[in-house]
């Protein structure tokens, strides 16, 4: 597989080889041996700036800048020397270059324990992965011009030095997993397939890197090439361990394929949490009736060809939290945007030098441990009309307890305290869902409908809140990922409807006006509401549209989300929608009165406080629907291709995300705030199968 | 299949999957952190533990928003947040003083730097090793403390003052807001507890930055100068006694001295050494960017193909400062608002060595050069030079709006393309200011003798005549203002004297230099021109009209003088006291 980049002239794109093998043997009678092997290289080309830096800059690209002059030469970034993304997505200022090698093993491994019961079997298998990744990157100084009192003066020189850094990563995940089960028919009617299993979950990760800089040229791109001055090395190491044990088992129960049960036990261990609180207990069970089976439904089975209704219950656990919380931990500090240093530097001169700095990361917990969801869940699957209709409909309700988050908001900064997470969180989550599916043809033509439909709400019970939190601010009954923003309620025109007005100090005409929730007569943040949609749908659905006629088959799969909403604020060189609309000091009054926005502000770099705190007035709309792959294929007569010793050849054209509809209209809606990540790519592709 | 075979089978798998588990693999050890026990039963570890907290001391250079652009002596041209303070807006819901973690939130950031020192100074006596040692750091622990109390209490004035770590279980609710004597009083304790365990440390030229017995008094005539001012209480005799003192055991320790100068480069490049004798407590730098970052150069220096990087101009000395520097002789001169003259002819040394002017010459290696901030005269056929406002070619958003560089702490042999950061250290406590410390308490003691025999040791290190003592008080405030220039004190000073509408009132000049022809030996004839007001384009009215130049700053009231705590920490602690800001 290969793939280029949507740049221009870029440097960039992505190899992919893959080999799989798959080798099944039965050694004798009752041992059969099985070998799946997975071999695979991805070779990544790309630029030595990534995709949010490109777009960003691209983004904020001055409308009247230009990449290249008159004459050719490229350009000097407006806001800094090197900021011209069409010389930064090309190889000029180097690359970076990487490749990852997986092998997969798997072998496994079963014998059929007939002669001590039959049904009885014991199965193994380890499924071992190995990573090997490498990879470097060159930086080098490349060409822009600027354009000095009529000359053009190359900045080469400002634009860095020549640097290798190279690095290499292993990583071997190894899972093994035992298990006694049991499969058998009583009586042609008691169906019992049970298992118990005992599973046991190994990563280990190695890295290692180097660095020189102040290459002299750029052709042998290799460390020993680079400066040997001390300052101009580095290097960089660090290893990393996980495990994991479980031990777990299932019955399945079936009598005459009326009445279904199961019930599923799982003890885990994680190595998150210390000794006593490591391991949790995870019970679930599931019933289920095939009404339409019974002697009693059968009159209705004309009209209700199947019905069946099911219930289950169950816990499950999640770890998933940094480890060593059980612990206190010092770390050495590492250089961060906000905080650059990894030590303190003592001495001047030749006696100076830096000395290394160990912070605390966080005070322990010693009790932290699983988080569990109970689950339940009700529902039944019917199909009607000759099984051309069938509805499978679900309703369920989730409740977590002891969710790991931390109390931030209650615990006073003054304490310094950096806290860890701690098990009192409680949500619960309800919802429905519902697929449907209605098959039909007419004559030659053979179609279908399926639908799907979910729609899901969480609330939260308890989480920790400052006690001063007023009513219409608290989380607490509020679904968990709403948002706390200012109530908007209109836009200022004239001064005396300010001094009329609760406001913020310093408000003026242009300004946003916001609802005093408290009655204060002034806005504070104690004013900001808790707004229950988020960008996170309430609602997600899709359709296929499936057709086939005479050897032509017409697939379309739509996707949507509804019921979500995103704070969408101007930034960068963002929609002219915002630019249009806005509140001026030049339009007239009607205008002004009719103005979508408020006045312009720099909330990006000056902190704007009247329009550029998050609030109901940038609401949009991120609920979309998407026509997300449409296939259209053709499979040759039979006649003709078996004429020439083929089985069957198909034809097919295919298109993924052709269009969407939206109200979002400023990116990609599934982008939402991450305006600068890679976009989301239209592709049509032609292909044919061919079975021998 | 025979079913011992199955057996023997079935137990080689089994065997196999047994070793693996034979260890229990849950149990595993951080393999990139340190635990408690490790830490704290080696001195040496401990050591590393408490340079985090050296590496967190935020020095004036290291900042986007200087302390200085709060005050008389900076206009903030990019504001970096500056504006919440000098427009007066700051509210506990808009608790920012300016960009960067201490000044976006100082209440946040300190009590976590006091915290881990807290948690230091409850595990340091415990750790097994060298007795001298083990004091040593203890000492510096605790002088580190009284430094972030010392800021936490300049800043916001009446703080909760918490001196032990705290379990996850512990029931809040009944600290409360000390005094603001109480404050004082707590950081002095911590003070003189480390000035005597620092005594006798055994430093050597490594450990150069650390802190001292020095630092730890000279921090404490700080302190307690603060104590005695009208804004943290009610002035008494007692308490400039108590900082006159303080700040004369420091001058008699005999440690440190002025070094003398002759020119106002060496006047310059004494705050690139870092081994200037009258330095007290420093901030170093790695030149491998090991130890944070020194970003002076980006915002003091010019703008234009000068020292390879652009300078983004932020820090703009203000005119009104700039005009009050003495001539060389000691006298003042009133600087006219339109001269055709070089106005700043004979100042006194310190004058070049702070300000980067018009007509200087800058600039490393090849771009050595003059800097050329004068704008065009169409009547006299005259460009705009390649620094100024009106060279599109170029960066001319950076340019200084106020007509002034910042020079003090550049250094000129700095290369901005090589790949060493710019190391000038920074100076959080110097021997001038304990000297003026001493001169201020000794006015207000009435000891106008003794006090200008110290004013005169600072001035006469400048190459300028003593002080007459005629009008004691303001030979004392500019000598205070000229030779602590953007150091950072001045905002601490004007709040303490309680000037901080009478300096807001004052609108800022800006100087403008125009190119107005040639003189008869072909050097440019320039006009020097300073008016706060000019031609502005106004939005509002869609027209030019006549308005300040730069925007004016606005005092907010009384409560303007201290910060507020900040809304979610009110919100976390309803029992504390959100005065004099309202909840």
């Amino acid at each position: 597989m290969w793939q280029d980049a949507l740049y221009r002239k870029s440097a960039q794109d992505y190899k992919q080889y893959q080999i799989t093998s798959n080798v099944d043997a039965k050694i004798s009678k009752a041992i059969s041996f099985s070998l799946d092997i997975l071999g695979r290289q991805e070779r990544r080309n790309r630029g030595v700036f990534d995709t949010d830096y490109l777009f960003g800059k691209l983004l904020t690209m001055f409308p009247g800048a230009a990449p290249y002059y008159e004459n050719g030469l490229p350009r000097v970034g407006y806001d800094g020397i090197t900021n011209n993304s069409t010389v930064m997505v090309t190889d000029a200022p180097g690359y970076n270059r990487y490749v990852y090698n997986i092998l997969d093993l798997k072998p496994k491994v079963r014998v059929d324990l007939d002669v001590i019961t039959k049904g009885l079997y014991a199965e193994a298998y380890a499924a071992i992965d190995f990573a090997f990744n490498y990879g470097k990157q060159l930086n080098r100084p490349y060409d822009l011009y600027a354009l000095e009192k009529g000359e053009y003066v190359n900045k080469r020189d400002m634009t860095g030095k020549i640097s290798v850094s190279d690095w290499s990563d292993r990583s071997t995940n190894s899972t093994w997993n035992v298990r006694l089960g049991y499969n058998r028919v009583f009586n042609e009617l008691h169906d019992i397939n049970a298992f118990v299993a005992y599973e046991e979950n190994r990563y280990s990760y190695h890295s290692l890197s180097g660095y020189r800089t102040n290459f002299v040229a750029d052709v042998i791109p290799e460390l020993f090439a680079g400066s040997d001055v001390p300052e101009d090395k580095d290097n960089n190491g660090y290893s990393k361990i996980t495990t994991r044990r479980n031990v777990f088992g299932r019955i399945n129960y079936d009598y005459d394929g009326k009445y279904l049960a199961e019930v599923t036990l799982r003890y885990d261990g994680s190595m998150n949490f210390a000794k006593q609180h490591r391991w949790g207990l995870f019970p679930a069970f599931s019933v289920g009736w095939v009404i339409s089976q019974e002697r009693f439904f059968e009159s209705l089975t004309p009209i209700v060809n199947f019905l069946k209704i099911k219930y289950s219950w169950g816990k499950m656990g999640n770890d998933n939290i940094a480890p060593y919380q059980y612990l206190s931990q010092y770390k050495y500090h590492e250089s961060t945007e906000e905080q650059p240093y990894t030590g303190a530097y003592f001495g001047s001169g030749t006696d100076g030098k830096i000395y290394k700095a160990l912070v605390m990361s966080r005070v322990a917990n010693p009790i932290v441990t699983w988080e569990s969801a109970k689950t339940m869940n009700v529902g039944f699957s019917a199909n009607f009309l000759n099984n051309k209709f069938s509805l499978d409909f679900d309703w369920f309700r989730s409740v977590r307890d002891d969710i790991l988050t931390y109390r931030n908001a209650s615990v006073p900064y003054f304490s310094g305290m950096k806290l860890p997470a701690e098990n009192i969180g409680k949500v619960t989550n309800t919802g429905i869902e519902l697929v449907a599916t209605y098959r039909d043809h007419a004559g030659d033509f053979n179609w279908s409908v399926t639908g799907n439909f979910t729609y899901a709400r969480n609330k939260v019970n308890y989480i920790d809140e400052a006690p001063t939190t007023p009513a219409w601010q608290r989380q607490e009954g509020s679904p968990i990922d709403g948002m706390t923003i200012y109530k908007a309620i209109g836009i200022y025109q004239n001064q005396e409807q300010i001094n009329n007005s609760p406001h913020m100090e310093g408000a003026k005409p242009g300004d946003l006006i916001y609802q005093d929730m408290n009655g204060d007569d002034n806005i504070t943040w104690d004013d900001a509401i808790r707004y229950d949609y988020s960008p996170t749908p309430r609602i997600i659905y899709g359709f296929t549209l499936a057709g086939e006629w005479k050897g032509i088959d017409i697939n379309a799969f739509f996707q949507g989300q509804g019921q979500a909403k995103m704070v969408v604020m101007p930034t960068m060189n963002m929609a002219t929608d915002f630019y249009e609309g806005r509140w001026r000091e030049g339009n007239t009054p009607e205008e002004n009165a009719n103005a979508r926005w408020p006045r312009a502000f720099m909330g990006q770099t000056y902190g704007d406080k009247w329009n550029g705190v998050e609030s109901t007035w940038w609401l949009r709309s991120v609920n979309f629907l998407r026509l997300k792959s449409l296939e259209i294929g053709y499979t040759l007569p039979h006649e003709w291709t078996n004429s020439i010793g083929v089985d069957n050849i198909r034809i097919y054209f295919n298109g993924s995300n052709l269009f969407t509809i939206d109200n979002y209209k400023i990116a990609d809606p599934e982008i939402g705030n991450a305006i600068t990540s890679y976009p989301l790519q239209r592709s049509l592709t032609f292909g044919a199968g061919i079975t021998f | 299949m025979k079913l011992k075979n199955i057996f023997l089978y079935a137990a080689i798998a089994a065997t196999a999957m047994g070793m693996s588990s034979c260890e229990d693999i849950l149990d595993q050890e951080p393999l990139d952190s340190f635990t408690d026990e490790a830490v704290w039963g080696d001195l040496h570890l401990a050591e590393l533990y408490l340079n985090d907290q050296y590496a967190r001391l935020m020095p004036e250079n290291s900042k986007m928003a200087w302390f200085a652009s709060y005050t008389d002596e900076v206009y903030q041209k990019h504001k970096y947040g500056s504006e919440n303070y000098t427009q007066g807006y700051l509210t506990p819901d808009q608790s920012n003083l300016g960009w960067g973690d201490t000044m976006w939130d100082p209440w946040y950031n300190y009590y976590d730097y006091i915290a881990k020192l807290n948690l230091f100074l409850e595990r340091i006596d415990g750790v097994p090793g060298d007795d001298n040692y083990r004091d040593t750091l203890k000492g510096q622990a605790l002088f580190l403390r009284a430094w972030n109390y010392h800021m936490l209490y300049g800043l916001f004035g009446r703080v909760v003052i918490v001196d032990r770590t705290f379990d996850l279980d512990y029931p809040f609710g009944d600290e409360r807001r000390a005094d603001l004597d109480e404050v004082a009083d707590f950081i002095v304790k911590d003070l003189d507890e480390a000035a005597a365990l620092l005594e006798n440390a055994d430093y050597d030229k490594s450990d150069l930055g650390r802190a001292t017995q020095g630092a730890a008094l000279a921090l404490k005539s700080r302190v307690l100068l603060w104590k005695a001012s009208p804004l943290f209480g009610t002035p008494s005799h007692e308490k400039w006694q108590a900082a006159a003192d303080a700040a004369k055991a420091v001058i008699d320790l005999n440690q440190y001295y002025l070094k003398p100068v002759d020119s106002s480069e060496e006047y310059a490049a004494l705050f690139f050494d870092p081994t200037n004798p009258e330095v007290i407590f420093e901030k170093l730098f790695d030149p491998k960017y090991g130890a944070g970052r020194n970003v002076s150069y980006l915002h003091q220096a010019p703008m234009g193909p000068y020292n390879g990087y652009q300078g983004w101009g932020t820090l703009d000395p203000t005119h009104e400062v700039a005009a009050r520097f003495q001539l060389k002789d000691g006298t003042h001169v009133e600087f006219p608002d339109y001269t055709e003259e070089y106005p700043w002819a004979n100042r006194e040394i310190r004058f070049n060595a702070n300000y980067l002017l018009d007509g200087d010459m800058w600039g490393y290696g090849n771009d050595y050069s003059e800097l050329e901030l004068f704008l065009g005269d169409e009547e006299a056929g005259t460009s705009a030079g390649r620094n100024s406002k009106e060279n599109y070619e170029s960066e001319w958003w950076n340019v200084t709006e106020t007509g002034y560089y910042m020079r003090k702490f550049l250094d000129p042999s700095y290369d901005m393309t090589g790949t060493t950061m710019h190391t000038t250290p920074w100076f959080f406590l110097r021997l001038a200011e304990v000297y003026l410390n001493y001169a201020e308490c000794q006015i207000e003691l009435g000891n106008n003798g003794e006090a200008l025999t110290y004013i005169n040791k600072v001035r006469n290190r400048a190459l300028l005549p003593d002080a007459t003592g005629a009008d004691i008080r303001a030979e004392y405030e500019y000598e205070r203002q000229s030779e602590l220039l953007f150091e950072g004190q001045r905002f601490f000073d004007i709040r303490r004297w309680k000037k901080l509408e009478e300096v807001y009132s004052q609108p800022l000049h800006v100087m403008t230099i125009r190119h107005i022809g040639y003189d008869e030996n072909g050097n440019r004839k320039k006009s020097y021109q300073c008016v706060t007001e000019g031609w502005v384009w106004s939005d509002a009215q869609q027209e030019w009209v006549i308005d300040n130049l730069l925007a004016p700053r606005r005092y907010a009231g009384e409560k303007h003088y201290w910060l507020p705590i900040p809304r979610w920490e009110l919100n976390k602690c309803p029992w504390l006291d959100a005065l004099p800001y309202e909840r």
